[in-house]
C-alpha cells in the first residue's frame, strides 16, 4: 500500500473518467437498447396480425357475411365448415342406405330361389323314392315270374322227356308191327303164291284133261274163273272189305287201295235215312270232315271253334273235344292222312294246326290279309297250304312254321284241292269263275278252266281223275283232268247252291257226290250216270258242306242253322 | 501485489457509449437503418461486443455482402480489433472526446492490408492468451502461465468476455506476483504508442539502477530524452509523472497484461 498523490490523482481521475464516460450514458443507452428491441418486436408482431389479417380477409370474401372483426369471421367459418362436414356425413349416409336396402333386395330374390330350388329338390326326391318303390316291386314281381316260368319250364321239359318215352316206345312197336306186317305180307303171297301153283296146276291138270288150246290161252293171260277162282274172288272181296273197317294210318295199306280202285262196282250203299242229329255249333257250322282213321268226325262254326264228335257208339254222338284258339269263324277243316292233325282255315286271316289226339293248337299259320276260305294238308303232315280271299295261295312248313310259297292268283280262293300223295299239283277255285292248276315249283298258274259261275267248291276224285266243282249258278261241273274238259254237269230245279263256300264232295269210290243246297237238302248224284239218285232232305236252313266217310259211306252234312246230321248206317 | 481493489474496481467498470452506423454507400433498403447505440467495456474487444449489432445491420445490407466481415472505422481509419476498445479510444479521441463515440460499419471492402480478419472470437481468445503469455514471460520468465491449467487459462478469458471482475482477478492476481524473491517482475510489460500509432516496446525493468522503484518520469527520460513535455495517457486519464511502474503495471494493465500507454 503505497499512498502518494500519485495515487489519489490516478483514483479520482478514474472516477472522474467514469463519471463523465459511463454513467451519464449509461442509463440512455440501455433505455435506447430497450427501446430498440421492443421496435422490433411490435414491428415483427405488426407483422403477422397483418399476415392473419390478410388470411381472415381472404377467406372471408367467399362468405356472406363481410362484417369486420376477424374474431366473428372465423367462427362464422368454423361453424359452416362443420355445417359442411355434416352434410357430407349425411349424403353419405344416405348412400349406404341405400346401398343396403338394395343389398336387402337381391338378398331376399336370392332367398326364394333358393327355396324354389329346394322345393323342386324335394318333390324329384320324393318322385324319386316313388320310383323306387314300384320298380322294386316290379323286380319282385319279375322274380315270382321268371321262378314260375322256369317251374313251368321244368314241368314242360319233364313232360318233353315223357312223351318223348313215349314216342320211343310207341317207335318201337310201330316198328314191330311193321315187321310183324311184313312178315305177314310175306307169308300171305307165298301162300297166295302156293295158290296160284295150286290153281295153274288145276289148270293145266284141267286143260290136259279137257281143252289143250284153252290151256294156251290161260297161260298167257290170267283171267281167273271156275270155282276156284270163284272162291278166291270171294276172298278177295272179304279181305278187301275188312280191309276197308281196318284203320289205314299209313302202314301197309298200299295193296288195300289198289284192290279197291281195281273195283269200281264196289258197291256203295247209299245214305237214306238219319242216323244222327245234332247240334254242333252256336252259330253256323261252315265245314264238316271225317277223320280218315276211327269214326270221328269234325266241325267248324261260325263261333271260333273246331269240334270233334266220336260216332263210334251206336245212336249216339260223343263230343270227344273242342279245338279252340281261332279268332273267328272257321271256313274249313281238313284232317291229314294220319289223322293225327287237323287244319282249321279261320276268318281272322290265319289257319291252325291241332293234335286230335289231345286237342291241343300246335301251329298257327298267319300271313294272309284276307280271310282264309280253304286250307289243305299237303301230302306229308308237314306241309299246309291254305287259299284266301287275299287272292293268295300260301304254303306252309309246319317243321319250321313259315310260309315258304305264295302264289299268286289273282283272285280269291273258295277252295283248293291237291292231287295225289306228294302234291305235287294244286286246283284252286277261284271267284273270278276259274279253276286254277299249280305246279308246286312255279309261280303262275300252269292251266286253268273257265266256268260259268263262281266256284265255291272243289273236289278231287280219289283216282285224280275226276274234279268236282260246285259253281254257283247251281250246277255241279264234273271235269276230267286228262282231257281238261268238262265232262258232265249235275243240276236240279229246286237245287240251289246254299252260300259261295258250299262245298261238294265226291263218295268214297267216286261214284257218288253229294252237295248241299239252299233249301236245306242233301242230293245225291250219281257221276257215272248223271242220275239224281237221292234228296236227303233234313236241315231246316242251307246245308253247307257235306263230307262222306272215307269207308263206311256215312254222310256228313252241316247246315246254317247249328245242325248237323249224320246219314246212312252206323 | 494488486491491492488496490477500488483502483482495480474503477478501472474494470470503465464503459464507453458507441454509436454504430452503417455506412451509407451500403444500405440496400429503402428505410434507413436506426444507429446502434451501446455501452461496451474499455477493456473488451471489439468482436465480443458487435454481435447484436451486426444482426441489425444485416437487414439493411445487400444478400451478397452479409458473408462478409465487417470492419469499424473512425473517420476513414480502420480500427484493428485486437486493441482494446478503451486504448482504441485514447489512442484516436483522446485528446478531444467525443461522447457518444461514433463508428462506421462496413461489410465490403476490407481493407486487407491494414487490418487482421477475425473470422470468430476464438481468433481473439488466441491472440488474448498469446498476449498474457508474452507477458508473463516478461514478467516472470514464464513460469506462472505455464504452471496454471487450462481451466485457469478459460477461466480468464471467460471472465473476460462475461465481465466478471472476481472471476477474472481470482487467476489475474498470480500472474500480478512478484517474480522470486525480487519485489516486482522481471521486466515491465508495456507498450507505447505515439501519435501516429507506431507501436514501442522495449525491455523495461521496474528496477532502477540503484535499486529503487522507477517512476514514470524516470522511464520517460530514459526511452525518450529528447521529449520533456511528453504526456502519457491511459484508461482515459493522464498519468502523474511519479508513478511506481510496477504499481503502474500491476493495476493499471489491461486484461492482456500489458500497459498500453498513448503519448499525446
Amino acid at each position: 500500500m503505497e499512498g502518494g498523490d500519485w495515487k489519489n490523482n490516478i483514483i479520482s481521475q478514474l472516477q472522474s473518467r467514469n463519471k463523465r464516460e459511463t454513467i451519464a450514458f449509461q442509463d440512455i443507452i440501455t433505455f435506447q437498447s430497450r427501446l430498440f428491441d421492443n421496435v422490433s418486436t411490435l414491428k415483427n408482431e405488426n407483422l403477422q396480425l397483418t399476415l392473419l389479417n390478410e388470411r381472415i380477409r381472404y377467406s372471408n370474401t367467399e362468405s356472406v357475411l363481410s362484417s369486420g372483426g376477424g374474431v366473428t369471421n372465423e367462427r362464422i367459418q368454423a361453424l359452416e365448415q362443420k355445417i359442411l362436414s355434416q352434410q357430407e356425413e349425411l349424403t353419405s349416409m344416405h348412400r349406404r342406405r341405400g346401398e343396403s336396402a338394395q343389398q336387402i333386395i337381391n338378398l331376399n330374390a336370392r332367398a326364394h330361389d333358393l327355396e324354389k330350388n329346394l322345393q323342386a329338390k324335394d318333390i324329384i326326391i320324393s318322385e324319386n323314392t316313388a320310383l323306387i318303390a314300384s320298380l322294386r316291386a316290379e323286380i319282385q314281381m319279375y322274380e315270382t315270374n321268371m321262378a314260375e316260368l322256369q317251374g313251368l319250364n321244368q314241368v314242360l321239359r319233364d313232360e318233353h322227356q315223357a312223351l318223348q318215352i313215349a314216342f320211343a316206345a310207341i317207335e318201337d312197336k310201330l316198328r314191330k308191327s311193321q315187321d310183324e306186317n311184313r312178315s305177314l305180307v310175306e307169308r300171305l303171297i307165298k301162300y297166295k303164291a302156293k295158290d296160284a301153283d295150286k290153281m295153274n296146276e288145276e289148270n293145266e291138270h284141267f286143260l290136259k284133261s279137257s281143252n289143250p288150246t284153252a290151256f294156251f290161252i290161260n297161260t298167257f293171260g290170267r283171267v281167273s274163273f271156275g270155282k276156284k277162282s270163284d272162291k278166291v274172288r270171294k276172298e278177295l272181296e272179304e279181305a278187301a272189305r275188312e280191309g276197308g273197317s281196318r284203320s289205314s294210318g299209313g302202314s301197309g295199306g298200299s295193296t288195300d287201295d289198289k284192290i279197291m280202285d281195281s273195283l269200281p262196282y264196289y258197291a256203295t250203299s247209299l245214305p237214306t235215312k238219319v242216323a244222327l242229329r245234332f247240334d254242333a255249333h252256336d252259330g253256323e257250322v261252315n265245314a264238316v270232315k271225317w277223320s280218315p282213321t276211327d269214326r270221328l268226325v269234325a266241325t267248324g262254326g261260325a263261333d271260333r271253334k273246331v269240334k270233334l264228335w266220336d260216332v263210334s257208339k251206336p245212336g249216339l254222338i260223343e263230343n270227344k273235344g273242342t279245338l279252340v284258339g281261332s279268332n273267328a269263324g272257321v271256313m274249313s277243316v281238313d284232317f291229314d292222312a294220319t289223322g293225327v292233325y287237323i287244319v282249321g282255315a279261320s276268318n281272322d286271316f290265319a289257319s291252325r294246326v291241332w293234335t286230335v289226339g289231345d286237342q291241343r293248337l300246335r301251329h298257327t299259320l298267319t300271313g294272309h290279309s284276307g280271310k282264309v276260305m280253304a286250307a289243305k294238308f299237303l301230302g306229308e303232315p308237314t306241309k299246309v297250304i291254305t287259299g284266301s280271299h287275299d287272292r293268295t295261295l300260301k304254303i306252309w312248313d309246319l317243321r319250321s312254321r313259315m310260309c315258304t310259297e305264295t302264289k299268286f292268283a289273282g283272285s280269291s280262293c273258295n277252295d283248293l284241292v291237291t292231287s295225289d300223295g306228294a302234291g305235287s299239283t294244286i286246283i284252286s277255285g277261284h271267284f273270278d269263275k276259274r279253276i286254277r292248276f299249280w305246279d308246286i315249283r312255279t309261280e303262275m298258274s300252269a292251266n286253268h278252266i273257265m266256268l260259268q259261275g263262281k266256284v265255291t267248291s272243289l273236289d278231287l276224285s280219289r283216282d285224280s281223275n275226276y274234279l268236282l266243282a260246285c259253281v254257283r249258278d247251281d250246277t255241279i261241273q264234273l271235269i276230267d283232268l286228262r282231257m281238261n274238259t268238262i265232262v258232265r254237269s249235275f243240276s236240279h230245279e229246286s237245287f240251289k247252291v246254299g252260300c259261295d263256300w258250299s262245298r261238294a264232295a265226291f263218295g268214297p269210290v267216286g261214284r257218288l257226290l253229294a252237295v248241299g243246297a239252299a233249301d236245306g237238302a242233301a242230293y245225291v248224284w250219281n257221276t257215272h250216270s248223271g242220275r239224281l239218285e237221292a234228296v236227303l232232305k233234313d236241315h231246316t236252313s242251307a246245308v253247307t258242306a257235306v263230307s262222306w266217310h272215307p269207308q263206311s259211306g256215312l254222310l256228313a252234312s252241316v247246315d246254317r242253322g247249328k245242325r248237323a246230321v249224320i246219314w246212312g248206317d252206323l | 501485489m494488486a491491492n488496490d481493489r477500488e483502483v482495480l474496481r474503477e478501472i474494470w467498470d470503465g464503459k464507453l457509449p458507441i454509436c454504430f452506423q452503417l455506412h451509407q454507400e451500403e444500405i440496400m433498403e429503402i428505410q434507413q437503418p436506426d444507429p446502434f447505440y451501446v455501452m461496451v467495456p474499455r477493456l473488451s474487444y471489439f468482436p465480443l461486443v458487435t454481435d447484436k449489432m451486426k444482426r441489425h445491420f444485416l437487414r439493411y445490407i445487400s444478400q451478397e455482402s452479409a458473408d462478409n466481415e465487417m470492419w469499424l472505422d473512425y473517420n476513414g481509419q480502420p480500427l484493428k480489433w485486437h486493441y482494446p476498445i478503451g486504448f482504441l479510444y485514447d489512442l484516436f479521441c483522446g485528446n478531444d472526446p467525443q461522447l457518444p463515440w461514433t463508428l462506421t460499419v462496413h461489410f465490403t471492402k476490407f481493407p486487407e492490408n491494414i487490418l487482421l480478419r477475425c473470422p470468430n472470437k476464438d481468433i481473439v481468445e488466441a491472440h488474448y492468451m498469446s498476449t498474457v503469455k508474452e507477458a508473463d514471460v516478461l514478467k516472470h520468465r514464464g513460469q506462472v502461465m505455464s504452471t496454471m491449467q487450462k481451466k485457469d487459462h478459460n477461466q480468464l478469458w471467460l471472465g473476460l468476455q462475461n465481465d466478471k471482475f472476481d472471476q477474472f482477478w481470482a487467476i489475474n492476481r498470480r500472474l500480478m506476483e512478484s517474480h522470486g524473491d525480487n519485489e516486482g517482475f522481471k521486466h515491465i510489460p508495456i507498450r507505447m504508442y505515439s501519435d501516429d500509432g507506431i507501436c514501442c516496446q522495449r525491455l523495461i525493468s521496474p528496477k532502477n539502477n540503484d535499486g529503487s522503484r522507477k517512476i514514470i518520469q524516470q522511464l520517460l527520460s530514459e526511452l525518450y530524452p529528447d521529449k520533456p513535455e511528453v504526456k502519457l495517457r491511459t484508461h482515459g486519464i493522464l498519468i502523474p509523472l511519479d508513478t511506481p511502474l510496477q504499481w503502474l503495471s500491476e493495476h493499471m494493465s489491461y486484461p492482456d497484461n500489458f500497459l498500453h500507454i498513448c503519448m499525446c
